[in-house]
């Protein structure tokens, strides 16, 4: 791995849709994941030379950057589901967009526990993996997987309440 | 819907996306800029090969810093360092990227260079805004074989990017081999992959230095740098005759300015169908701290009489020199080959901003 041709190339075509779907989850927005894939590739192209795994690198660059306050301009900050932007499920059912909702969840969690949220069930990545790639242990996987599947509902149920009180509203 | 593993990972594959299809294309130009932009600072004329090692004490030429070393010899103590020297970028701040808008060919003459009689997809003038300083070359040696670069150091300070500045914080590169050898007796951090070094050192008087070497390793690396003698005040590096041995001293490097600067961007598709960009902009020159620090193979060259240096990969063949006093070129051959890009060069000719072409941005 030591020329930016069409090694690199390769890799861009066949790992961005990929990469774009780990960008989405973790922003939870389409603009910023455009952005922040387009940087980590960037940043990649100038790397290449030193990449040894390329995937491996996307993958961590792309974490280590959604948990830097700057990259994504302040946009950290939790915002109701029912107020977030662009959806980022196309499907507009009833399922799907309550998929849409799980899916800006996600984006909403903490750093730590989106990442492992997305490398556990995105990127299917076992515990062991998941650790090593966290630099933390298995348990500390494990528990923050627990943390953030009940933050998860905690967030749905409140976007539904949202969801219900606005009915309320409407009707009387 | 109930929340658990299954729907989280069913939700989570069900992302639809859509990849842009100039994707690949904008990575490849930022990236290529990025490469050029990323070791940007001067050394304004070519590098005399087999030049005689000598100790070097490098000009203080930092903007506005020599105002700020009379006043305060006047006044009988030091300046501090950040009153000598702008900070370092701070992360993600993208100094080199900042702000930019077009501007008229008449206000930058001196940078219309186009192929004679080419016609050009777009020809864009533009005024851009750097909102901080890169920070001050010291000291650039060179080795080269038959104009092959070898090897090179880039020593950067005191005003130099700490290792988390420059992106080489927890996490970011995941490959290489991580150092902690000292540095001149303090506390060094060196990052060594594919055989380039970058080493990060602060010293006792706070300045904060970056060496980037290539061709060595790390251990040799580090034995060099020990060699030198820091003045972070007067922001100089000199490295003793013994150890200079073999290595050409750049000459002095002049530091990049911050504020507004003209920049004129083009890109034609040659008889060849291959796609070149040229970046014309004004500047002192960085070809020899190019060809020191460059991670892809550096050739010194001549054009027109002007020192560049090649950088050539299996894709793309790209060649920055200085056209001019204070102007800055870098051309990219897409698919081209050094001979290629070298002969594009050397037909540039300056256009008068009354040239058609440049209504095409």
């Amino acid at each position: 791995m030591t020329r930016r041709g069409s090694d690199f190339d390769d890799f861009v075509v066949g790992a961005a849709a990929g990469l774009q779907r780990i960008a989405i989850a973790l922003t939870g927005d389409r603009t910023a994941a455009e952005d922040l894939v387009q940087d980590v590739l960037v940043r990649m192209y100038v790397a290449w030379p030193r990449i040894d795994d390329p995937a491996a690198f996307a993958r961590r660059a792309l974490i280590n950057a959604s948990t830097n306050r700057w990259r994504l301009r302040g946009r950290r900050k939790e915002q109701p589901l029912s107020t977030a932007p662009d959806p980022v499920v196309s499907d507009r059912s009833d399922e799907h967009s309550r998929r849409d909702e799980l899916v800006r969840a996600i984006s909403s969690l903490p750093s730590r526990q989106r990442a492992v949220v997305v490398l556990r069930f995105l990127q299917d990545l076992p515990e062991a993996e998941t650790a090593a790639v966290l630099g933390c242990s298995v348990g500390t996987v494990k528990s923050q997987t627990s943390r953030a599947l009940t933050r998860l509902r905690e967030l749905l149920a409140e976007a539904d309440n949202r969801e219900s009180l606005s009915t309320v509203t409407r009707t009387s | 819907m109930v929340i658990d593993e299954e729907t989280v990972t069913e939700s989570l594959h069900s992302l639809d996306v859509v990849i842009a299809p100039d994707l690949l294309a904008r990575v490849r130009r930022d990236g290529r800029r990025r490469l050029l932009r990323r070791r940007s600072l001067v050394a304004a004329s070519a590098v005399a090969a087999g030049s005689a090692a000598v100790p070097v004490t490098l000009a203080l030429r930092a903007s506005g810093a020599a105002d700020v070393i009379g006043a305060a010899s006047r006044g009988g103590s030091r300046a501090t360092l950040s009153e000598l020297y702008a900070p370092p970028p701070a992360p993600g701040s993208r100094c080199t990227e900042g702000g930019s808008s077009a501007a008229a060919p008449t206000a930058y003459p001196e940078l219309l260079l186009l192929p004679p009689g080419q016609a050009v997809t777009s020809a864009v003038v533009r005024a851009g805004t750097s909102r901080c300083r890169a920070p001050h070359i010291a000291l650039t040696l060179l080795r080269a074989d038959s104009d092959v670069v070898t090897a090179g150091v880039v020593v950067a300070g005191p005003n130099a990017p700490s290792a988390d500045e420059d992106g080489f914080g927890p996490g970011s590169d995941p490959v290489g081999d991580t150092g902690s050898l000292p540095i001149l007796g303090v506390a060094g951090t060196e990052f060594t992959a594919d055989g380039h070094t970058d080493a990060f050192w602060t010293e006792p008087d706070g300045g904060q230095w970056h060496a980037q070497v290539r061709g060595l390793s790390q251990q040799d690396a580090v034995a060099l740098l020990d060699q030198l003698t820091l003045d972070s005040h007067a922001g100089t590096a000199t490295i003793p005759p013994d150890a200079a041995r073999g290595w050409t001293i750049a000459p002095a490097a002049v530091d990049e300015r911050a504020g507004t600067e003209g920049t004129v961007m083009s890109e034609w598709v040659d008889g060849s169908g291959h796609t070149v960009e040229l970046n014309v902009t004004a500047g002192p020159s960085r070809v020899d701290q190019e060809a020191a620090s460059a991670r892809l193979d550096a050739t010194l060259v001549t054009v027109a009489g002007q020192p560049g240096v090649l950088l050539a990969d299996a894709r793309t063949a790209t060649l920055i020199w200085a056209p001019a006093h204070d102007v800055e070129a870098d051309i990219t051959v897409n698919d081209g080959t050094g001979t290629e890009v070298e002969q594009l060069a050397a037909s540039l000719a300056l256009a008068p901003p009354s040239d058609p072409r440049f209504a095409t941005g």
